[in-house]
C-alpha cells in the first residue's frame, strides 16, 4: 500500500481529515472529530510510515485524568502518550487508515470522555482492570 | 435506521437524567425483595382469623407511582401499604381497628418484633435500606367510590379520609395517553413495548418523562435544601404539581422545563387576584397540601426561589457542552449519582457498537448509527495499550 493511497482513501471518504505525505515516506493526517453531540471538538494527527504502526495524537484539548489515575487508557508508554486502538486488528503494511485507525480514534476519545469522569474505560479492550 | 444517543443533544441529555433516576431508585434487587415482604405480609394478613381476613391490600405513595427516591444519607426508603376492610367505620372505633391490626402483626413470628406503632401506620423496620409502613383502613361507603377510605389517626384520635389509590390513578391519566416517548426512538426494542400495556412495577427503562421528572425534581430538592430541610416541600405537593402542570411533554427536559414555567405563570396569574396559590389533593379538593404556604411565608419564597434555581439549571443545561454540562449534573444530583450514570450510558453505547449497530458519520468524525446518509459503517477493534509503540 503506498502512502498516496493512504492520503486518497482518507480525502474521499473523510470531510473533517486532511493529509499531507512530507520527506515521501511520512504522511501526516490532520482530523477534526466531535465524538458525541456534546463533545468539544478535538484535534488530532496522525503520523504513519509504511511498516510501522501509527502515531497518533490528541493536540487538543489537553486530556485530564480522572481523579487518583496516573496515565490516561489505552495509550503506549512512549512520550506524548500516542493512542493504542487496537490489538491485531491493523496491517500496517496493507489497511487503509481511513477504514480502520480513523473510525477508532472516534471510539477512543468517546469512551475517554467517560472513563475522565468516572475512572471506568466502558470500551472493551485488553488489561479490563489496568485502566 | 436507528440513532446513537449520544448524537443528539436532547436524547443524551434524556437519557443521562433517565440513568441519574436509575441510580436513585431501588435497584432490581431490593425490588425483588420488597415484593417478597410484601407478598408475605399480604398473605399472612388475608389468611388471618377476623377483622382483617379478605381485607384488600395494596401499595400507595411513591412505590405505587412509581417516583421512589433513595433518601439521603442515612436516611431509608419509606414504601406504603393500604389494607383496607369492608366494615362501616361509623360503628368502629378507630382505634379498635387500629390496636387490631397492630397485634395481628405482632403476632406474626418472622416480623412480630420488627413492628413499630406510628400515629397512622404499623411499621415494619427491617434491618436493610428500607421500611414499609402499612395501614389499616375501612371503606369509606360514600359516592359509591370504593377507593375512598377512612384512616385512623391516633394523633387526631378519629377517623381520617385518604385517597391514595384515587390519587395514583389520577396521575397515571396525566401520563397514560403518552405513547410518543422521545427517548424510545434511541434504544431498539422500545417502539413496540411503548404500545403495549405498562406492567404496574414497570421497570425504569419503561417509565414515562413524568415519573422521571417527579424523581428528578425531589431528588434536586433533597440536594437544593440540604441542611435547611425545615424549608423543603414534601414530596406530595412536588408529585402532584409536576403532574398537574404536565402536558403531554414527551421528554424528561422538556417536562421539568414547562414545569417551571407553568408554575411561574400560575402563581403571577393567582397573585393578579391577591389570592396565595395553593397545591390541593386532587381527588379530595377539600384537603391543602400547602396550607402552611399561608400562615408561614417563608416556606413559599423558599419554594419560589426552589422553583427558580431549578428552572436556571435547566437553561444551563440546555446549553452547556462537555465538562461544564457534567459539572451541573454533578452539582445537582450528586457526583456519585452522576457518575453512575454516565458509566452506564457509556457501557449502553458500546453494546450498541458490538451488535454492530453504529457507524461514524462523514462529516464531524462522530459516533452515529449506522444506516443513515453520511455514516460510514463501524469497524470492530481491540483498544491495546500499556507497552512501547515502536
Amino acid at each position: 500500500m503506498r502512502l498516496q493511497q493512504q492520503v486518497i482513501a482518507v480525502h474521499r471518504n473523510w470531510d473533517n481529515w486532511r493529509g499531507k505525505i512530507k520527506y515521501r515516506r511520512i504522511l501526516i493526517l490532520d482530523g477534526e472529530v466531535r465524538p458525541s453531540a456534546i463533545s468539544p471538538l478535538y484535534k488530532v494527527r496522525i503520523s504513519f510510515e509504511i511498516g510501522k504502526n501509527p502515531f497518533v495524537k490528541v493536540l487538543s484539548p489537553n486530556l485530564k485524568l480522572y481523579p487518583g489515575k496516573t496515565s490516561l487508557p489505552h495509550v503506549f508508554s512512549d512520550p506524548g502518550s500516542p493512542l493504542c486502538l487496537f490489538w491485531h486488528e491493523f496491517d500496517n503494511t496493507k489497511d487503509l487508515i481511513a477504514e480502520t485507525i480513523i473510525k477508532w480514534i472516534t471510539w477512543w476519545l468517546f469512551f475517554y470522555e467517560i472513563w475522565a469522569e468516572t475512572g471506568e474505560w466502558t470500551g472493551g479492550g485488553t488489561h479490563p482492570d489496568r485502566w | 435506521m436507528q440513532k446513537l444517543v449520544s448524537q443528539d443533544r436532547k436524547a443524551f441529555i434524556d437519557d443521562m437524567l433517565k440513568r441519574i433516576t436509575e441510580s436513585l431508585q431501588l435497584n432490581a434487587t431490593r425490588r425483588k425483595l420488597v415484593e417478597e415482604r410484601y407478598g408475605a405480609v399480604s398473605k399472612f394478613i388475608e389468611q388471618s382469623e377476623g377483622l382483617f381476613h379478605d381485607a384488600r391490600i395494596y401499595a400507595q405513595g411513591s412505590y405505587r407511582l412509581g417516583t421512589t427516591v433513595r433518601p439521603r444519607q442515612g436516611d431509608e426508603f419509606d414504601l406504603d401499604f393500604v389494607v383496607q376492610i369492608d366494615r362501616d367505620w361509623r360503628n368502629v372505633p378507630f382505634n379498635i381497628v387500629y390496636n387490631n391490626f397492630r397485634r395481628l402483626m405482632e403476632s406474626n413470628g418472622n416480623w412480630g418484633n420488627l413492628v413499630e406503632p406510628k400515629s397512622r401506620c404499623i411499621q415494619l423496620n427491617y434491618a436493610d435500606e428500607f421500611h414499609m409502613d402499612i395501614i389499616p383502613t375501612c371503606t369509606e361507603n360514600q359516592f359509591g367510590d370504593k377507593n375512598r377510605i377512612m384512616v385512623p389517626d391516633r394523633a387526631e384520635h378519629n377517623w381520617v379520609i385518604s385517597n391514595p389509590e384515587g390519587y395514583a390513578l389520577w396521575f397515571e391519566k396525566k401520563y397514560i395517553q403518552q405513547k410518543d416517548i422521545y427517548l424510545h426512538n434511541f434504544y431498539p426494542g422500545m417502539e413496540i413495548r411503548a404500545a403495549q400495556e405498562l406492567p404496574k412495577d414497570d421497570p425504569n427503562h419503561l417509565k414515562q418523562p413524568l415519573q422521571h421528572a417527579v424523581q428528578l425534581v425531589k431528588r434536586y430538592r433533597d440536594i437544593y435544601f440540604e441542611n435547611r430541610e425545615n424549608l423543603a416541600p414534601s414530596s406530595i405537593v412536588l408529585t402532584t404539581l409536576v403532574a398537574q402542570l404536565y402536558n403531554g411533554e414527551n421528554s424528561i427536559y422538556d417536562t421539568i422545563n414547562k414545569f417551571a414555567q407553568r408554575f411561574n405563570e400560575s402563581v403571577a396569574f393567582e397573585r393578579q387576584y391577591s389570592r396565595q396559590f395553593h397545591v390541593t389533593n386532587p381527588v379530595l379538593p377539600q384537603e391543602i397540601f400547602t396550607k402552611k404556604w399561608e400562615t408561614d411565608p417563608k416556606l413559599f419564597r423558599a419554594f419560589i426561589e426552589f422553583v427558580n434555581s431549578l428552572s436556571q439549571l435547566w437553561r444551563e443545561l440546555n446549553e452547556a457542552m462537555g465538562n461544564d454540562l457534567f459539572e451541573l449534573l454533578k452539582k445537582s444530583f450528586g457526583t456519585g449519582t452522576f457518575e453512575d450514570a454516565y458509566k452506564k450510558h457509556g457501557e449502553f453505547v458500546a453494546e450498541m457498537r458490538k451488535k454492530e449497530k453504529t457507524g461514524i458519520h462523514r462529516e464531524t468524525g462522530m459516533a452515529a448509527g449506522f444506516g443513515a446518509a453520511g455514516v460510514h459503517r463501524d469497524k470492530q477493534n481491540t483498544f491495546d495499550g500499556g507497552r512501547w509503540l515502536k
